[in-house]
């Protein structure tokens, strides 16, 4: 008996490794290999692990300085919409938590519903919309892009966080004397806040990981994110593969950071999202 | 005095209302209006004019719809097949009593990097791919050289739907194994106690307890990866570019390129409206046969 439950561990941490190099050893290899020199990547005969430790990759990369500017605008664009998504988003959510009635229930279906919608039906639209509002190339155009997927999640995922907040607490603050807005941002708001956490990082993510609207929307260095600039690698012929590479890596990064200290953020929002709707 | 503080409590939606009217409502007006024009982008403005259900009538008798939609629904459920089986399996491996307690490979930290693929922008996956199973200097293609000699990969035509089907189960794995992990753990242990008094084996309480207890996480999860894998657009658009021919021209793609690349976008509208009619019926579907057998 002793024997088959050990055998049963082996077959099982066996398949965890196997797993665990299938799914991390192609960032592990774009990682290793960023260290390489550019023609050690190029050679025919790839290694993992590379030869000769190299910095090449990064200091070309920097050179040409468009990757900073994506970096940054991605930051400036993701940032602000993610804001504006969350702060209306709990806003809205809070009347929704608050309120029963047919018409705020007829709202929620709405505003879920456009949660179905896939992005391309809206790209469309938003590029010609733009396109005559001198919007495209410009921040507030993906800015505006990108609420339309953080603010209906945010309004989802915080109305079930506040509904768990006890009505009590902010109806003894408005008996004090708070006007509701103050009791919302006094008591409600930090009550809810590992529900924004969680909702903060989840737009984060998917606002800059989004690539459509970001190549639909803009054409020019000036503003192009991050996910456009990477993807300009691939076609841009004076650039070399081994910047790719290092340009990857730091591609990947903020995810790293963000999976390793916000771990439990991510699984909750995840879980939450899948499991409600 | 009750209905105004019901009203003042409904105040707050205002400014998201504002911003959503401004950015999905209107856009979304504007889209079903132009999907009934013939608005192509280099027409002059004043010939623009109403064509009724023309464009409608173009997508459905395109055989190019009809390809896009069969490689589009060949990666959905290719992909969610071997997401499900895999990542039931990884759920399952790491709910383990040994594992939640076992310091160096302990089940959290293991979901945690196994996490990863899921949350990277597709185009990084897309990149990363493509470098990897590059014919000359990928070091994926030269391990799969050993049993399928080299091949490239995205630019085959007999390879190119397995190579993002895979690419695709993943990236959506991590997720799946993620979701189900945490409907296994909303699974009580009683029920497995008294199967292991009657002596059951553990595949009996696998089929027997585990898959009905997850089925509802399980439909959901296999509701929510198809309405993804469904409008699936950035890798592939990234590697392959719907190509080679279109023969991995998923629905997304088509709808981009026709409104973009042939720049007939009345047409695009359509095709997009389309593919959310197509995503309405799967998820219908859905809902009627397998969520409310319960």
């Amino acid at each position: 008996m002793k024997k088959k439950r050990f055998d049963k561990d082996v077959f099982r941490y066996i398949f965890i490794v196997i797993a665990i190099a299938l799914f991390t050893g192609p960032i592990l290899w774009i990682l290793l290999s960023s260290f390489k020199s550019p023609n050690e990547i190029l050679n025919s005969d790839p290694s993992f692990f590379p030869r000769n430790i190299s910095f090449e990759n990064y200091s070309a990369l920097f050179e040409d300085h468009s990757f900073i500017r994506f970096f940054i605008n991605s930051i400036i664009v993701t940032v602000i919409s993610t804001f504006l998504g969350v702060l209306f988003g709990t806003l809205a959510a809070y009347s929704f938590a608050r309120t029963n009635t047919t018409m705020s229930n007829l709202l929620f279906v709405t505003v879920m519903s456009f949660r179905m919608l896939p992005a391309i039906v809206l790209v469309i639209p938003l590029f010609l919309l733009m396109k005559n509002l001198g919007l495209l190339n410009t921040y507030l155009g993906l800015i505006l892009a990108y609420t339309t997927f953080t603010l209906p999640f945010a309004i989802f995922l915080m109305t079930g966080f506040i509904q768990q907040i006890p009505r009590e607490l902010e109806e003894s603050a408005l008996i004090d004397g708070c006007s509701r807005l103050q009791a919302i941002l006094k008591v409600v708001f930090p009550l809810a806040a590992p529900g924004i956490a969680t909702t903060t990082i989840f737009s984060f993510l998917v606002a800059w990981n989004d690539y459509l609207f970001a190549v639909t929307l803009t054409s020019t260095t000036k503003v192009r994110t991050l996910a456009v600039g990477i993807a300009g690698f691939n076609t841009a012929r004076n650039v070399s593969i081994g910047p790719m590479f290092a340009a990857l890596v730091l591609g990947v990064i903020p995810l790293l950071i963000v999976t390793l200290f916000a771990q439990k953020h991510l699984i909750k929002g995840l879980t939450l999202g899948a499991l409600k709707g | 005095m009750l209905e105004k503080i019901k009203k003042s409590k409904m105040i707050y939606i205002i400014p998201a209302f504002l911003l959503l009217g401004l950015v999905l409502v209107f856009p979304i007006i504007y889209s079903i209006n132009i999907s009934f024009k013939n608005y192509v982008m280099t027409l002059p403005f004043r010939e623009v004019v109403y064509v009724g259900l023309d464009n409608y009538i173009d997508v459905l008798t395109d055989p190019r719809f009809y390809n896009s939609l069969k490689v589009t629904l060949i990666i959905t459920f290719g992909s969610l097949t071997l997401q499900l089986i895999f990542g039931l399996s990884l759920a399952i491996a790491l709910n383990n009593k040994l594992m939640e307690e076992n310091k160096l490979l302990k089940s959290q930290t293991i979901r945690g990097v196994l996490f990863i693929p899921s949350m990277l922008m597709g185009v990084i996956i897309g990149l990363m791919w493509q470098l990897g199973l590059n014919p000359t200097y990928g070091i994926f293609n030269e391990w799969l050289s050993y049993l399928f000699g080299t091949q490239s990969y995205f630019s085959s035509s007999t390879l190119a739907i397995p190579t993002i089907v895979f690419i695709e189960f993943w990236r959506g794995t991590p997720m799946v194994m993620l979701i189900l992990a945490a409907g296994l753990k909303g699974i009580p242990m009683t029920p497995y106690e008294a199967a292991d008094v009657d002596g059951a084996t553990s595949w009996q309480k696998f089929v027997y307890i585990t898959l009905p207890l997850l089925k509802p996480v399980l439909v959901i999860t296999i509701i929510l990866r198809t309405m993804d894998v469904l409008r699936i657009f950035d890798f592939i658009f990234i590697t392959t570019s719907g190509g080679p021919g279109n023969l991995t021209e998923v629905l997304s793609i088509y709808a981009y390129n026709t409104s973009f690349v042939s720049m007939r976008i009345s047409q695009g509208a359509a095709i997009s409206w389309v593919i959310t009619l197509i995503i309405l019926i799967f998820s219908f579907i859905y809902f009627k046969y397998l969520y409310k057998r319960e």
